[in-house]
């Protein structure tokens, strides 16, 4: 078992560390143990990535994923910024509770925690640096925020839990329904009481 | 000619090559964009026929799980070719030059000896499916012809992996 961790660790350091794809140096872990540890089994390997790959369930991430892009791309996120900024202006902290509610709103669309906060980081860093936010916690802001793209539904990761285990996708995203707003009002509480 | 350092002629031979293996990669991701283009159009199609016409294909999921598979193989020897994978670089950004240059070449001929490695497991695996035809459960399409991009795709991957490696190699040592 041991020799087991040292394999693992040891081979995703030196091989995610020489700066190699992270999937490759994943799937090159893997063999190693399949090979060394697992008794030559690494013929799993081959139907491990097809039956992945080849399921009707996780042919939403590409969409989501494409969803995303085109928002960014078609300038929709910048309009939803733009709408939602006059709502927070009198608040303490201004724009940094717009970050939060439109990764929120983004974050029921996109569906990836990564998109969610490039899409709104992208619009909100340059405007909120130009008006003298302080960077640190517009940065926090959207960090935080864009986690949210993960937790409210439609979700990424938990269709894929969902797929892998054989669990409701639809049960799993009303479970991440209210601590994900949850978190987005205790995300706007703290930039509240941080910014009075 | 002759004349020429053999860094330049090296180095414009790399080039050469990296420009063909582009042409021949887009072509492929063009392909994989049409293959995630029909997965959109397949599945508005099938949510048509089911609940406006009450005729829904028989074959939507397994045809959209095997277009899915094929594109995500054909884009792969491009995006690996022009290092668009997620990868750790934190390491590899604070070393110096000189050895920034091995690592790379380092991290090429891992990534070489990775798809070849599963290049080598694809092929039994494959043969199985070309002897017995085998046919996907419901809507009975063939399936060894999408199981082949595998292998194709691990094999270009390979060599794209080399690729990198080698101008990894030639760019910090000119």
């Amino acid at each position: 078992m041991s020799l087991f961790w040292v394999v693992l660790v040891g081979g995703l350091a030196a091989f995610a560390g020489s700066g190699l794809a992270l999937g490759a140096a994943l799937g090159l872990t893997g063999l190693l143990i399949l090979q060394f540890l697992a008794g030559g089994a690494t013929f799993v390997a081959v139907d491990a990535v097809w039956n992945v790959l080849n399921s009707f369930t996780l042919s939403a991430i590409p969409l989501f994923i494409l969803l995303g892009e085109i928002m960014l791309r078609s300038g929709v996120s910048q309009k939803i910024y733009t709408a939602l900024s006059p709502v927070f202006q009198r608040v303490p902290g201004g724009l940094l509770h717009t970050n939060i509610a439109v990764c929120t709103l983004f974050g029921a669309v996109s569906g990836s925690s990564l998109s969610t906060a490039a899409a709104v980081g992208s619009v909100a860093y340059p405007e909120m640096t130009k008006l003298g936010y302080d960077r640190k916690m517009v940065v926090g802001s959207l960090a935080g925020g864009g986690t949210l793209g993960l937790l409210i539904p439609p979700s990424l990761s938990l269709l894929i839990y969902g797929a892998l285990t054989e669990t409701s996708i639809g049960r799993l995203f009303l479970a991440g329904l209210l601590p994900g707003l949850l978190f987005a009002a205790m995300c706007m509480g703290y930039i509240y009481f941080r910014c009075r | 000619m002759n004349d020429q350092p053999i860094d330049d002629w090296h180095s414009t031979a790399l080039k050469r090559c990296e420009k063909w293996l582009t042409s021949l990669f887009v072509a492929l991701a063009v392909l994989a964009a049409i293959a995630g283009a029909m997965i959109v159009g397949l599945i508005g199609i099938s949510v048509a026929m089911r609940y406006l016409a009450y005729a829904p294909f028989r074959f939507t999921e397994e045809l959209v799980g095997l277009l899915m598979t094929g594109a995500f193989f054909l884009a792969l020897p491009l995006v690996t070719l022009r290092g668009e994978h997620v990868r750790v670089l934190i390491l590899v950004s604070n070393l110096p030059g000189h050895v920034t240059r091995r690592v790379g070449v380092f991290a090429g001929l891992l990534g070489l000896a990775f798809c070849l490695w599963f290049f080598a497991l694809c092929l039994p695996w494959l043969e199985f499916a070309f002897d017995r035809t085998i046919k996907t459960e419901v809507g009975r399409l063939l399936m060894y012809p999408w199981m082949a991009v595998l292998p194709l795709s691990m094999l270009l991957t390979g060599v794209a992996f080399l690729m990198r490696g080698l101008l990894a190699g030639n760019r910090k040592a000119r």
